[in-house]
């Protein structure tokens, strides 16, 4: 054979540190080795392999060199732009750092990666969602590579129960990407470990995933279909009676929330209130507008008359739907016995806001006058227990009660006052009434939380009668960078 | 044990007269020192040759066979100490450290053992930390090998050569008297590839043939006026006789080329990359035909003045190729024909970047643009460059495709990881007190200075947190905070930090971290490790030895107990008797802990016993969505999911998989009165029959209060 005329295959895999990516560049290198190739591989491990994106490379040669001589292949060590036969990648945007750092070409490259995302840090503490799409992403490296094979691996590793490797490396079995028979990849895995069974399980599905086999994934964990309580078909028909039809599938889930939340009466309290704002509209030019005031409203509307409280959280915390749901989330058979405990942190505000407004200035003086409770009361509840079932079962009752509270009597207010402002804002200019609804955004979470974003809120709001839509929206934008 | 096991690895270490070896570099390099009749060896872990450090602790059997003296210095400095031991004695012995921050902390001794010269060969392994993944400042290992006159070695990344390397230094060492540096790069150190064995050789004299006769000889102590003749030996003896032996023995390569009118000079290291980039112009092909002629310089320091003549005086242009900066080696070159009637053109930085890793395309731009300059007879450099302009077309297009930079994926704290909750304590600290000066050291905490976290202002050097006060300190209105892990602390910071700041009545709060592992590089054992898992004789506690050195104020607190490290953090900091408060968060490295505490489970799981997990959750439907959980924790098993509510807009927290139970998310949730939804969940396998019937019970219960809830839900 000719040397000048052989190129070695350049394998790029880009991997996620803790992944095991130096274990698919050891099978990678062990078939190359099995099937008479010479191999090179490297890697650059950098801090002990924790968690950051790492690259391994490996050349592979057909072995016609021997040691007796001085020629054997020259390995490059790294991976040359332009230059990268097959990229690996374990994940979507790990397909993208490696279009980025050139080693994907349209006349070279063949990518085969998984196409579930695995966030980085910046796409989980940015403020809003700051994910980046994966499917736009391989949308783009589709454009840029000779080939791309690209399925959810973690989800067909999960339904193997193999690491994800195993199906990485049965893809690119399946590709046919390397001169290498089925039975040659399987041998790998066999010689590489004593668990083999569950990764040749994961290296049949993605053998089968990337041959054309099979188009199905194999089917994700559907989370268990709610049953929440639903407003009635009367008032879902009293509702398209009196709003336009455009809104009409916004108003149904916020219509179910309230119920949910608390009762059709409540349901019927946003309507009203709802309606007064859809008058406003039309008469500046809603219908033209597609009564956005009217549905951004709406939408804000509905979360501000379902704050949380201790009663919410309790009746979430109980619901059978959510042992169902719990169960499945920490993966345990029915076999297994879970015990589950709530780390909750009342405050004393909480407790004293859902009793009548004369009982809680009574506890409110007392506390301040001896210091009860003013750290809040951190309690790690075990819901699994009858007693703490019931213990966060009789909160939940109190929804009943909840019309009648000091807190709802307080957020009741606010709303009014919110929307008075929205109303009064909607006369002179639309924008800045959309701008007034957003605002509502700003009140967010529990506690202390709540307080301080429930007063920026109120900041806020004194500000309308004087403001434009722009100021409002830089006011609103700098309350909204999160403190923590 | 550390983190890595090589113990089936290390059986190849066994290979005899003519096997073949298949392994990593450095596996290959111990190999090589096996074979090389070496008494003794040395070295601090650091990546690249951490794993060098694991595979001669696991190799400790073969060791003991061959006499061959192993130790886990416990600082550079003291495994280049060591050395001493060839200054009078022909005992061949080699260290191993990452460099340049491990050559920096040896300096003193290497540069002694240097003067004074050696007897017995020596070889200095350096990782050279450089470029793509490198975790230190950017500087070469050049300048210590030229100011302490000790040659230098960069081989091909091949591991035929590198152990050729190992072999001929010492052979060198012996018959120049000098210590021999090998500089190995980051990708050299974990290649893998295959040479042909040797036999192990034991040393001449080892713990099974010991040294009988002391030798005393005033001309080795580095001291007048024995030291004068020293530098005057470097000069007289010892460098001419590397210049003999190094051509004598063709440690450099000459290889021949078509193009005769023009050559490149390159180092060992960085040939290979070099052979991609002139394969890539077709200029090469996959095994190393070249049709330009090189040199490659396997010895980087010194250079030999003849070879470099005999290269350059028929070419019209030469192009040098040497990483990293200063450029010695192309001023070097430049010096030596300077005067001389050859009048080669010598390129380098002028084609080539001046700073940073020289990766396959650089090196592809640098040639181009030198067979523009040099335009050698017979090449035609128009084809040649349209061919590559596509190529490049193509490059640009795919790396502009996305019109976005990803996200890095730095490293950081593991999934668990006991240092996270010090950090978040620390962000919850200054919360309520306001942002400190708080001076970092080396080690995994440092990831603190990544988001979420960003806490840590600077850092000097391994073990220095606490001495990189001192200047600060009296100068600034609010105290100091320093960090220190525990592999720093005795490293030296017990001496440079403690002892230093006890004997100078600084102020301050010191932080030591404490997780039982030189954790960073692969959990290496260290003098306060756990006896039962370092398999060593002594544990020495860092709470008596900072009290040994006079620390008074000394508190342990558990690192996941963030309520008492925020209570003890702020006593530190506002309590009033002056002098140094060390605060030792204890907790135990989860990636170790996870090995030891996994491996259980399943032994359980496989013979049926009780074995529980826990982990923790999240409710989606009580979740705000606010995230500040990830801005404190920043467990990376905290990751996000779509909202399930369609009126809310961003992601919601969701716990992944990785969940090790560790529980800090719902401390801090707790703690900083985040939002309710965090739960934990306790999973029980194989339960007993007492618990099988208590759980049916509540949800029997449970299940009957569920039927009478209102509507269905
Ligand atoms: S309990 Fe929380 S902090 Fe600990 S490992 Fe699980 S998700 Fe991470």
């Amino acid at each position: 054979m000719n040397h000048r005329n052989t190129r070695p295959i350049k394998i790029v895999i880009g991997a996620m540190g803790g992944e095991g990516g130096g274990l698919l560049t050891q099978w990678m290198a062990d078939l190359c080795e099995s099937q008479n190739f010479e191999v090179r591989y490297t890697y650059v491990p950098g801090v002990a392999q924790r968690t950051g994106a790492t690259t391994y490379y490996l050349e592979a040669w057909p072995a016609f060199s021997d040691h007796n001589t001085n020629q054997s292949m020259v390995c490059a060590l790294m991976p040359c732009p332009g230059d990268v036969d097959l990229l690996l990648s374990t994940e979507a945007v790990e397909a993208g750092r490696a279009l980025q750092a050139g080693f994907i070409t349209r006349s070279r490259t063949t990518v085969i990666s998984s196409s579930h995302r695995a966030y980085a840090v910046a796409e989980k503490i940015a403020p809003g969602d700051a994910r980046i799409d994966p499917e736009f992403l391989l949308k783009t490296v589709a454009t840029h590579c000779q080939r791309l094979v690209q399925f959810d691996m973690a989800a067909c590793a999960a339904a193997a129960g193999s690491i994800i490797n195993a199906v990485l490396f049965g893809a690119v079995a399946g590709a046919g990407v390397l001169p290498f028979s089925r039975q040659a990849f399987i041998a790998t895995i066999q010689r590489s470990s004593t668990v083999a069974a569950p990764n040749l399980a994961g290296f049949d599905l993605g053998y089968a995933m990337a041959s054309d086999e099979s188009k199905d994934l194999p089917g994700a964990i559907t989370a268990a279909k709610s049953t929440r309580s639903k407003p009635t078909a009367q008032a879902l028909a009293a509702m398209e009676d009196m709003f336009p039809p455009d809104i009409h599938d916004l108003l149904r889930m916020t219509m179910e929330r309230l119920v949910d939340y608390q009762d059709d009466t409540y349901a019927k309290l946003y309507l009203d209130r709802l309606q007064t704002v859809l008058e406003v509209d039309r008469a500046n030019g809603g219908k033209s507008r597609d009564y956005t005031l009217t549905r951004e409203t709406g939408r804000w509307l509905a979360r501000l008359m379902t704050y949380d409280d201790i009663i919410r959280v309790a009746d979430l915390k109980t619901r059978r739907q959510r042992f169902i749901r719990l169960r499945e989330e920490v993966s345990a058979f029915e076999h297994q016995v879970v015990h589950v405990a709530d780390y909750l942190k009342p405050g004393l505000e909480e407790f004293v806001s859902i009793l009548s407004p004369k009982l809680a200035k009574w506890v409110r003086s007392f506390s301040a006058r001896t210091g009860f409770g003013v750290n809040g009361f951190p309690i790690k509840i075990k819901t699994s227990t009858v007693s703490g079932f019931l213990a966060l079962r009789i909160i939940a009752g109190l929804r009943s009660r909840r019309t009648r509270s000091s807190r709802y009597l307080k957020e009741q207010a606010t709303i009014e006052d919110w929307l008075a402002q929205l109303l009064g804002a909607a006369r002179r200019d639309y924008g800045l009434a959309l701008e007034v609804a957003a605002c509502a955004g700003l009140i967010k979470g529990y506690g202390q939380t709540h307080l301080h974003s429930a007063g920026r809120f109120r900041a806020i709001l004194e500000k309308i009668p004087k403001a434009d839509a722009d100021t409002l929206r830089r006011l609103r934008e700098a309350a909204q960078e999160p403190r923590l | 044990m550390a983190e890595r096991s090589f113990s089936k690895e290390v059986q190849s270490l066994r290979k005899g007269e003519g096997e073949v070896f298949r392994g990593e570099g450095v596996l290959a390099v111990t190999k090589a020192l096996l074979q090389s009749r070496v008494s003794y060896i040395g070295g601090y872990q650091g990546s690249p040759i951490s794993h060098m450090m694991d595979v001669l602790n696991d190799a400790a059997e073969i060791r003991r066979e061959l006499g061959v003296h192993f130790e886990n210095a416990a600082s550079e400095a003291a495994a280049a100490a060591m050395l001493a031991a060839s200054i009078h004695y022909p005992l061949r012995g080699a260290v191993t450290w990452k460099s340049t921050v491990g050559t920096n902390v040896a300096a003193d001794a290497l540069a002694n053992v240097a003067s004074a010269g050696v007897r017995g060969g020596v070889l200095i392994i350096v990782g050279e930390d450089y470029g793509e993944g490198s975790s230190i400042m950017q500087e070469r290992t050049h300048a210590f090998a030229a100011k302490s006159q000790i040659w230098l070695l960069d081989p091909r990344p091949d591991l035929p050569a590198i152990v050729d390397a190992v072999e001929t230094g010492f052979e060198l060492s012996e018959a120049t008297n000098t210590p021999v540096m090998l500089m190995l790069r980051i990708r050299t150190c974990h290649v893998y590839g295959s040479f042909v064995s040797k036999d192990n050789r034991p040393g001449h004299y080892n713990a099974h043939h010991p040294l009988e006769q002391a030798v005393f000889d005033y001309n080795k102590v580095v001291l007048p006026p024995s030291s004068y003749q020293q530098e005057q030996l470097k000069i007289t003896e010892r460098w001419p006789e590397a210049l003999r032996f190094i051509s004598e023995n063709k440690l450099n390569q000459s290889l021949p080329g078509d193009y005769v009118d023009i050559g490149i000079i390159v180092q060992g290291g960085i040939y290979n990359a070099l052979n991609r980039a002139l394969e890539t112009l077709d200029l090469a092909d996959a095994v190393g035909n070249s049709k330009i002629p090189i040199y490659v310089l396997t010895v980087t320091y010194p250079l030999i003045p003849e070879e470099i003549r005999t290269f350059c005086i028929d070419k019209k242009a030469v192009l040098v190729i040497e990483e990293g900066q200063p450029n010695y080696i192309e001023q070097s070159i430049k010096a030596t024909l300077h005067g001389t009637d050859i009048h080669t053109r010598i390129h380098g930085k002028d084609l080539l970047p001046a700073a940073g890793e020289y990766k396959a395309r650089i090196l592809l731009n640098g040639v181009t643009e030198f067979l523009h300059h040099a335009a050698p007879a017979g090449i035609n450099l128009a084809t040649m460059k349209s061919a590559q302009q596509q190529v490049t077309q193509e490059i640009t297009d795919s790396q502009t495709a996305l019109g976005f930079p990803v996200p890095a994926r730095p490293p950081g704290f593991c999934v668990g990881c006991p240092e996270r909750p010090l950090f978040s304590a620390l962000k919850l600290v200054q919360r309520e007190l306001g942002e400190f000066h708080i001076s970092g050291d080396i080690g995994c905490h440092l990831f603190s200075t990544l988001p979420p976290f960003n806490i840590g202002q600077h850092t000097v050097g391994y073990g220095l947190g606490l001495a990189s006060s001192s200047g600060l300190a009296p100068n600034f209105a609010k105290p100091l905070i320093s960090i220190m892990g525990d592999g720093g602390f005795w490293h030296n910071g017990l001496t440079s930090g403690v002892a230093n700041a006890v004997f100078n009545g600084d102020n301050g709060v010191l932080i030591i971290i404490d997780n039982g592992y030189a954790a960073a590089t692969g959990h290496q054992a260290i003098p306060s490790t756990d006896q039962a898992r370092s398999g060593r004789s002594v544990q020495m506690t860092i709470e008596k030895a900072v009290r040994g050195v006079g620390a008074r104020w000394v508190r342990t607190v558990p690192s996941y107990n963030v309520k008492q490290m925020v209570t003890t953090l702020t006593e530190a900091i506002t309590q009033s008797p002056p002098g140094l408060k060390i605060i030792i968060s204890e907790g135990e490295c989860q990636l170790a802990r996870q090995r030891r505490v996994k491996r259980a489970h399943r032994e359980a799981l496989d013979c049926g016993a009780r074995a529980q997990r826990v982990r923790l959750g999240i409710d989606p439907d009580v979740c705000t969505g606010d995230r500040a959980c990830i801005r404190l924790s920043g467990c990376p098993s905290l990751t996000v999911k779509d909202n399930p509510d369609p009126l809310a807009e961003g992601p919601v927290t969701v716990i992944d998989d990785q969940c090790v139970g560790c529980g800090n998310c719902g401390v801090i949730a707790h703690q900083a009165g985040l939002c309710p939804s965090f739960f934990e969940a306790t999973i029980i396998n194989n339960p007993s029959w007492l618990e099988r019937v208590i759980s049916h019970v509540r949800r029997r219960v449970i299940g009957t209060l569920h039927a009478s809830e209102p509507r269905g839900r």
